[in-house]
C-alpha cells in the first residue's frame, strides 16, 4: 500500500538556508546535515526574487542535491516562465511548486501540465485566518492577499489538472504548535488530488493526528533540528507503533 | 555503456547522479548519431506521454530506438519510458509508443480506483517472477511512484511485477531483453540503485 510520505522542506534566500517564519539565516546546519537516507522526498524553495534571470545559487544547490539524494527533488519559488521550470526540470527536479504566478496567468500552469505531465506539477496554497475564523488565500510570500471564496480559487487551480496540493497555513508556519487540522478538514474535501501539508509540526504527535488523516498524503517539516542523523527514523518508528505506515524498513538504518 | 535516451524533457541528471553513484559508464543520446558502443538503453521520462512521442519522432530517435531492441539490445524503460514500450498511451488523446509489449496505457481514472489520482509516493512492487533486475531485492520493498497513467491489456507472461493501489497496476514488466518498471529507480534510493546496477549487469 502507498506510504505516507515525511517531506523535508528547506528555505533559501541567496543561495542560504534559511529557517522560516523569522527568515534568519541558518549557519550551524549545512545541508550535507541532512539525514537523506530517511527522509522521503525533499521539497527546496528560492525566496530570493530576481526580476527576469533565475538564481544561479539556487541552481547549484538543485543540483548538489540531485547529486546526492537519489529521492524526489520537488523545486519551488519564482517559477514563473516556461523557460524558469525548464531549467529546474533540466536540473533533474522531479516536480515543480507553483503558487503566485497562477493568479495572474492560470494558461502558465495549464501549460506546464500539458508539457511536464499532471504528477509533475505541484500547486502551493497559503492561507491564513481572519477575523470571522474563516479563512483567506495568500500569495506572494504571504503579503498579497486573494479577494473572493478561497475554494473557488483552488477549484481553478485543480482545473488545471495540477497533480497535488501543498497546503501551508501561515498562522502555524514556523510554530510548532501543530498542522491547522481545522484548515485541513475543511479544505480538503474539495480536493480530488493528493494533498500535502505544511506548517506547524512540532513534536512527533504533530504528525500523527495530521498523517491520520485519509486526505492527506504527506506532511512537510522546515526545522532543521528534527532531521539530525536519528530523527527522522525516529519519527517513523514513533508513527509504526500507532499504525501508520511509512516507509521504514528498507532504509539502511 | 549505456546510453541514457535524451529527448529533451527527461529527467537525465538524476539518472546520471545514479549511474555515477554506481560507477557505470554511460553516455547521453540525443540523436541515432549518437549510439556508438552503446551496449544498453535507458529510456528515462518526464513529461506528458504527448510531448514525448512527439520529440522521440522529430529527433529521429524511433526508428534507431526501434531497430536497436528488436536487434536485442537491453532497454530499460522507466515512468512515461515504461509507457512509450506499449503500443498506444491515451494521455492528451491518443499516441502511438514503440509497440514493443502488446499493451495500452490508459488514465488510473478509467482502472476503477476510488482513490486520489495521481498516485504518488512510495508503495511496494510486487515481483511475480525471477528475473534479473530484482535480483537482491525482496518483494515488500518500497519504490517512489509518480503517474496519472497505467497500462493495461498486457499478457499475463510479461507482466514482472505489479502494485497495489485501489486496483493491481502492472508496475514492472520483462519480455525478453525490454524491461520497463513504472516507478523511478534513480529516486528510490537503495532499492533502486541496486535495480539499476542490476541492469547494468544484463547482458
Amino acid at each position: 500500500m502507498l506510504k505516507k510520505r515525511i517531506i523535508i522542506s528547506l528555505t533559501f534566500f541567496d543561495g542560504i538556508l534559511f529557517r522560516t517564519k523569522k527568515f534568519l539565516p541558518d549557519y550551524r546546519y549545512t545541508k550535507n546535515f541532512i539525514d537523506l537516507w530517511n527522509a522521503d522526498e525533499i521539497i527546496l524553495i528560492d525566496v530570493s526574487r530576481y526580476q527576469d534571470k533565475q538564481n544561479e545559487k539556487f541552481i547549484k544547490i538543485i543540483q548538489f542535491f540531485i547529486e546526492n539524494c537519489h529521492l524526489p527533488i520537488t523545486v519551488g519559488g519564482g517559477i514563473d516562465t516556461i523557460k524558469k521550470a525548464k531549467k529546474v526540470f533540466d536540473c533533474g527536479a522531479e516536480k515543480i511548486i507553483l503558487n503566485s504566478s497562477s493568479y495572474s496567468n492560470i494558461h502558465l500552469t495549464e501549460k506546464l501540465v500539458r508539457i511536464y505531465g499532471s504528477s509533475s506539477v505541484i500547486h502551493a496554497v497559503d492561507l491564513k485566518k481572519n477575523k470571522n475564523n474563516l479563512y483567506d488565500i495568500y500569495i506572494e510570500n504571504g503579503k498579497r492577499i486573494i479577494e473572493g471564496n478561497p475554494i473557488k480559487y483552488i477549484k481553478k487551480i485543480l482545473s488545471t489538472n495540477t497533480g497535488e496540493i501543498l497546503l501551508n497555513s501561515i498562522d502555524n508556519d514556523g510554530s510548532l504548535l501543530g498542522y491547522d487540522l481545522q484548515l485541513i478538514n475543511y479544505i480538503s474535501k474539495y480536493i480530488n488530488v493528493p494533498i500535502i501539508v505544511q506548517g506547524g509540526g512540532g513534536n512527533w504527535d504533530h504528525f500523527y493526528d495530521v498523517l491520520k488523516l485519509d486526505n492527506v498524503s504527506g506532511a512537510c517539516t522546515q526545522n532543521i533540528y528534527h532531521f539530525t542523523e536519528k530523527s527522522l527514523i525516529s519519527l517513523k518508528k514513533f508513527l509504526k507503533k500507532k499504525n501508520i505506515k511509512t516507509r521504514i524498513d528498507d532504509t539502511n538504518l | 555503456m549505456i546510453g541514457i535516451i535524451d529527448i529533451g524533457i527527461g529527467n537525465i541528471p538524476s539518472i546520471v547522479s545514479a549511474l555515477k553513484k554506481k560507477s557505470i559508464e554511460f553516455k547521453i543520446c540525443k540523436s541515432k548519431n549518437d549510439f556508438n558502443n552503446v551496449k544498453k538503453i535507458i529510456l528515462p521520462g518526464v513529461g506528458s506521454f504527448k510531448t514525448f512521442s512527439q520529440n522521440l519522432y522529430n529527433n529521429s530517435l524511433y526508428e534507431v530506438l526501434k531497430n536497436q531492441i528488436q536487434a536485442g539490445m537491453p532497454i530499460l524503460g522507466i515512468c512515461l519510458g515504461f509507457h512509450a514500450l506499449f503500443d498506444l498511451s491515451y494521455e492528451f488523446g491518443k499516441h502511438q509508443g514503440l509497440g514493443l509489449i502488446q499493451g495500452e496505457v490508459k488514465s488510473l481514472k478509467t482502472l476503477k480506483i476510488n482513490l486520489r489520482v495521481p498516485h504518488v509516493g512510495w508503495n511496494e512492487c510486487f515481483v511475480k517472477k525471477k528475473s534479473l533486475l530484482f535480483k537482491g531485492i525482496n518483494n515488500n520493498k518500497n519504490f517512489y511512484f509518480t503517474h496519472s497513467f497505467s497500462p493495461i491489456k498486457v499478457k499475463d507472461a510479461y507482466i514482472l511485477g505489479t502494485t497495489w493501489y485501489g486496483n493491481e497496476l502492472i508496475t514492472a514488466v520483462e519480455k525478453d531483453n525490454i524491461y520497463g518498471v513504472q516507478f523511478h529507480p534513480e529516486k528510490s534510493q537503495l532499492n533502486g540503485l541496486l535495480l539499476i546496477e542490476n541492469f547494468s549487469k544484463i547482458s
